[in-house]
């Protein structure tokens, strides 16, 4: 998963940034205003944005209308230190999913941005399963058949991302856009290396292949073959 | 407690008052007149009747042709009073309750206009002495010629009844007149302060919340009211404006404080987040103390805001003891020579004679170092910062210029707002709170004083403060 932080105090991005990666794994991208918010997100890139309102160039508010102006639907999440019913409910009305006002607590803005990711993939829980294969995304563990799975940081992050688009194909490039951010080397290699490791791990003790590769267009987590497996 | 007055009430009881007396006057006058032509009236018929009596007196038909009043003929109203004698004296005829004490001499002697005016038996009386020729016999040698004199006298008790009663109409009739003017005036009054009661109740719903002002039409239409309306509203402008600008502020600085305030939450919540080597520990502990003294950094410039409005707000006599900016700006200059240095910028001093100046030494200290430290924080390696004190007339102009990239024009009428940041992440990053100007600009204008800046974008800024010399006084 990638997120974006679209905040001009840089002590507080970077205190954003190193609890997504280290405690939801996510990668982050920052933005230091308005503008180059409004153009990273407009990419298209990110599961979700975390957008601070007093920017400059253009505050949070404008920002969010012109994402959503262009069909952008990226769930985005306010930071303001405004407080006051008026504004809250101008910014839910203009798009925005969620809110917190600052100073914040760290773990409920995880838990808040975990909330707007899964949901933005249509998912309500925070536990993910296609049968035997199991996925608790807060404590970030795997289970297959029962069986606990040892998953490295980024294999998990690619079947996090799998599991929350079962039976959707997956190119190589929209994996890479959403599991690294722009700080990351690009290597599509670096994802076959991954999914090759993750496919062994996941295989083990089982004769069902859980990811399929289509040539020259990405990857599939095989939800359709359920009932044949189960037999 | 206090009490109470009423405009309307005063008007309605003074309208009421003269009114009252204007009544009463007329009642009095009217009722002296009516008493006037009443008693003119009433002596013109006293003197009818004492003629009529005439009519009775007769030939005695004796020797001495003497008079006789003959009773039979003489009718006189129940209460009236009458004595007719001869030119001798000789009594022809009296009422019967003819009072003793009045005689013919008296009625005369104290007569006024032909009436005396008299207290008998028991009663108010009007006199009048007829002294007429009578002819008697006309048909016998021309008659003999007998001189009469008449006394009559009538009560006035009725003629005092009439008047009572018409005092009595006139005061009635003035009584229900004040009654009904005073309804039409209270009435009249109540309509005509209309206006007053609506700009009232508009004005009533002022309140921090609702600032809106629309006084009623018929408030600007009236001459009295007007100006009242216009005071109102104009207040009104002022104490919104302020009130806004401390609400921006108190905004702007709650906005601050919680920003830091997240600041060293977040970093020492991402410590506690996993375990970590001591070494992470202690690194992160240094992050959050560099946080903390950046709130710490915030609330101080807070303060001295607050009090540098505030004295500014309540000018309080100022210190006799007069600073000299030199020591401050050399100061300054020391303070920061290791800031310039690292960003290899130079720094000139130029002075004038006489530097010494009407403030505070905390206030110099704060002027010269806030803004050696913006022009430090904007100026490229490289480049040089010039301070000068220039003494002109009253004033002591201290000007601080560097080359750097310079302030746009958008920013610069914004510039001495308190939180405001031309580039809010970088000045933040190296520790600007936004308030350096704004406590510069509350300095000078507690000393009188004034500050101004000029900015060419990538040419440079120049920030200037005039502040009163202290003029040496001759001991």
């Amino acid at each position: 998963m990638r997120v974006l932080i679209v905040e001009d105090e840089i002590r507080l991005a970077e205190n954003l940034g190193a609890a997504l990666r280290e405690g939801a794994g996510f990668a982050v991208d920052h933005a230091k205003d308005g503008i180059e918010g409004e153009h990273l997100a407009l990419n298209d890139h990110y599961d979700a944005i975390i957008l601070d309102l007093m920017l400059p160039g253009q505050d949070g508010m404008s920002m969010l209308r012109h994402i959503r102006g262009r069909e952008n639907m990226t769930p985005v999440l306010i930071l303001t230190a405004r407080e006051g019913k008026d504004s809250i409910i101008k910014l839910l009305n203009a798009g925005a999913d969620d809110y917190l006002t600052k100073p914040f607590d760290l773990g409920e803005l995880m838990a808040r941005v975990k909330v707007l990711v899964r949901r933005g993939k249509g998912r309500a829980s925070s536990q993910l399963k296609i049968f035997d294969l199991e996925m608790n995304t807060v404590d970030q563990v795997v289970l297959r058949n029962g069986k606990f799975l040892d998953l490295t940081r980024t294999e998990y992050r690619i079947l996090e991302y799998l599991m929350h688009r079962p039976k959707a194909l997956i190119s190589k490039k929209e994996m890479l856009e959403h599991l690294y951010d722009y700080n990351w080397a690009h290597h599509s290699n670096v994802i076959e290396a991954h999914i090759s490791n993750l496919r062994r791990k996941l295989n083990e003790g089982s004769a069902q292949n859980l990811i399929e590769t289509v040539r020259q267009r990405g990857y599939r987590l095989m939800a359709a073959q359920e009932p044949k497996c189960s037999s | 407690m206090f009490k109470l007055t009423s405009i309307s009430r005063m008007i309605i009881s003074g309208v009421f008052l003269a009114e009252l007396i204007s009544l009463l006057l007329m009642t009095v006058t009217s009722v002296l007149y009516e008493r006037h032509t009443h008693f003119k009236a009433f002596d013109t018929m006293v003197h009818g009747r004492a003629e009529s009596l005439l009519g009775a007196v007769g030939d005695a038909d004796d020797a001495e042709d003497n008079l006789i009043l003959d009773a039979r003929n003489i009718t006189v109203p129940e209460g009236d009073l009458f004595e007719v004698r001869d030119a001798n004296g000789r009594m022809l005829g009296r009422s019967q309750t003819w009072p003793q004490e009045i005689t013919a001499e008296k009625v005369l002697s104290s007569s006024a206009n032909g009436i005396y005016h008299t207290v008998t038996n028991k009663a108010d009386y009007h006199f009048v002495r007829l002294d007429v020729a009578r002819i008697v016999d006309p048909r016998e040698h021309g008659g003999v010629k007998r001189n009469i004199t008449v006394l009559y006298g009538s009560p006035t008790s009725n003629v005092w009844q009439e008047i009572r009663e018409e005092a009595r109409f006139y005061s009635v009739v003035s009584l229900l007149l004040l009654i009904v003017t005073a309804v039409l005036i209270a009435w009249f009054l109540r309509r005509a302060l209309s206006p007053l009661y609506e700009l009232t109740s508009e004005a009533a719903g002022i309140s921090v919340g609702k600032w809106s002002f629309d006084p009623p039409n018929a408030a600007r239409t009236t001459r009295e009211l007007a100006p009242l309306t216009r005071a109102i509203e104009a207040t009104l402008a002022r104490l919104e404006q302020s009130f806004v600008q401390q609400r921006q502020f108190v905004s702007d600085a709650s906005h601050e404080l919680k920003t830091d305030v997240a600041i060293i939450k977040s970093s020492l919540q991402l410590l506690a987040m996993k375990d970590r080597s001591v070494q992470d520990y202690l690194r992160g502990l240094g992050v959050c103390l560099d946080d903390c003294d950046r709130l710490e950094n915030t609330v101080l410039k807070m303060l001295t805001l607050a009090r540098a409005e505030y004295n500014s707000a309540h000018p309080i006599p100022l210190s006799n003891q007069a600073q000299d900016m030199t020591k401050y700006v050399e100061e300054s200059i020391r303070k920061f020579s290791s800031l310039a240095e690292l960003r290899r910028v130079s720094v000139t001093f130029t002075r004038c004679e006489s530097t010494r100046v009407n403030l505070e030494g905390e206030d110099c200290a704060l002027l010269s170092s806030n803004l050696l430290h913006n022009a430090l924080q904007h100026s490229p390696p490289g480049s040089t910062i010039s301070i000068r004190l220039i003494a002109a007339g009253f004033f002591l102009t201290m000007s601080v210029e560097d080359e750097g990239e310079g302030i746009s024009e958008q920013v610069l009428p914004h510039i001495f707002e308190p939180f405001f940041r031309a580039d809010s992440s970088r000045d933040r990053k190296s520790g600007g709170t936004g308030l350096g100007l704004a406590i510069c600009k509350a300095i000078c204008d507690r000393a009188g004083g004034r500050i101004v800046i000029a900015s060419e974008t990538n040419r440079g800024t120049r920030v200037s403060l005039q502040l009163p010399l202290r003029v040496p006084v001759e001991a």
